[in-house]
């Protein structure tokens, strides 16, 4: 029975996805059932969501009642849930704008904020663990930025060195990388379509 | 997409179908003759898990951004055969890994990969908890789930932690906190800044696109080889794509357009 369902469920990822892949590609024909699909894929997100949510409810009220550790996030979290949902059917849209804007930008603001110490802390440690010519090549590289965007005249040539930096190596090796990442997501399409992905036949 | 534009992807895409199903025929019969160079995070990576299996504590794997149905589909299952990996051989000794995921539609994918990895070690009973799988709704807000990871590190006090997906910056947020609490990590995004950021702050990161290795890389599976050896081929059929264009256009410049006037003479041009 297990096989059989596996099959099945094989052979739907693979025609629903040539389907689209042609209907996509051809425009032909096919253009409505694709059409059809995606709005099946966009409905079926739809539901992941309120399972999402089922699910996010489900494991911080165990958490609760099992007072387990961390217990404070798991009780601001259900309380922030309440809130939100009373704040929209009060029909409050200020209260609202300050629960869901006002307290979640600020906090992302610092640790935004947060981000250079982390940062420069990194470029510490990767010299501090071992010194390769990676690492030294790296902090080089990460000093002549900063000290490139200082408006400074007497550091005019860091500067210069710093968009040529920026636009001739940066740049050739972010394309280089980005055609292989492109190449890594080609073979996991193909591998869907031909039925060897894990998640389709298993 | 206009019709040039279409032809080009039509023969990238039966090149590349080519290439797979090629490629994946060839690794099964000769499996041996397709070494793969030493990956860091790859061989850190059983030694994280077998750590967490030591300490009975959890390896927390972390998935931002790629959803299913969207154009990262297949970033997400690359995610998924990662998970797999970890999940099957944390599941010997009994603590299934913690899974943050800021997707919905990963939640299914999610509990099935781990219910998979269990199963093929016939550690299925008392596995399916929704402990497993958190969903942390970030929506694009990618620092609040930056710091929601940062929290789960010290709540499920994690053994190592192993980031998949769409990081940019905020990835320093959680590989610092993961430093500081003395946790393994182990960074696989393909987002090009947060390479950059888990290059200097994770204890291994991936660059380029190793992060889609995992199955040749610790599976014994052929299939999976066969895909790297497939993007061997396509990475050499890019290069080689890049450098006739190049040499054409740069001796066309030395001689002075001989090479323009000899492929006329050999193809036939307009006037």
């Amino acid at each position: 029975m297990g096989r059989i369902a596996t099959l099945i469920a094989s052979a739907l990822a693979i025609s629903i996805g040539l389907i689209v892949l042609v209907g996509l590609l051809t425009g032909s024909t096919l253009a409505g059932l694709t059409g059809l699909v995606l709005q099946i894929a966009v409905i079926t997100a739809a539901m992941t969501v309120l399972i999402g949510v089922l699910n996010l409810l489900i494991l911080h009220l165990r958490r609760i009642f099992g007072r387990e550790r961390g217990i404070i996030y798991s009780i601001t979290l259900v309380v922030s849930f309440l809130l939100v949902i009373a704040l929209y059917v009060l029909d409050q849209p200020d209260a609202r704008r300050v629960v869901l804007e006002d307290v979640a930008v600020s906090i992302e603001s610092t640790l935004s904020a947060l981000l250079v110490f982390a940062l420069v802390y990194g470029a510490y440690r990767l010299m501090r663990r071992r010194v390769t010519w990676a690492a030294v090549l790296f902090t080089a590289i990460v000093l002549i930025t900063l000290l490139g965007a200082v408006p400074l005249s007497q550091l005019a040539l860091l500067e210069q060195l710093r968009a040529w930096i920026l636009a001739v190596p940066a740049s050739a090796g972010a394309r280089g990388l980005l055609l292989g990442i492109a190449l890594a997501a080609i073979i996991a399409g193909m591998r869907v379509l031909i039925g060897q992905e894990r998640a389709v036949r298993e | 997409m206009d019709s040039t534009t279409r032809v080009l992807t039509i023969l990238i895409i039966l090149f590349a179908f080519a290439a797979v199903a090629i490629a994946i025929q060839f690794v099964r019969r000769r499996r041996e003759a397709f070494p793969l160079i030493a990956s860091d995070a790859y061989t850190a990576m059983p030694q994280v898990v077998g750590a967490g299996i030591e300490s009975g504590r959890p390896v927390l794997i972390a998935h931002n951004g790629d959803a299913l149905g969207g154009t990262n589909t297949p970033f997400a299952l690359i995610a998924a055969e990662m998970t797999y990996q970890i999940a099957y051989r944390a599941a010997v000794g009994g603590v299934a890994p913690v899974m943050a995921i800021s997707e919905s539609t990963v939640l299914p994918l999610a509990y099935g990969t781990l219910t998979r990895a269990h199963k093929a070690r016939n550690r299925l009973a008392g596995f399916i908890s929704p402990d497993h799988v958190h969903w942390a709704p970030a929506g694009n807000r990618s620092m609040a789930f930056a710091a929601l990871l940062t929290g789960m590190l010290r709540t499920h006090n994690a053994a190592g932690a192993v980031f998949t997906g769409n990081y940019g910056s905020e990835l320093a947020l959680p590989l610092w906190s993961a430093t500081r609490q003395r946790v393994p990590t182990i960074a696989a995004t393909h987002n090009i800044e947060g390479q950059a950021i888990a290059f200097a702050l994770a204890d291994h990161a991936m660059l380029g696109d190793e992060f889609s290795l995992s199955g040749a890389y610790l599976g014994s599976d052929s299939t999976a080889l066969g895909g790297v050896v497939a993007a061997s081929i396509l990475r050499i059929a890019v290069i080689v794509g890049l450098l006739i264009p190049t040499l054409y256009i740069v001796g066309d410049e030395v001689t002075g357009g001989a090479i323009s006037r000899l492929l006329a003479g050999l193809f036939g041009g307009g006037s």
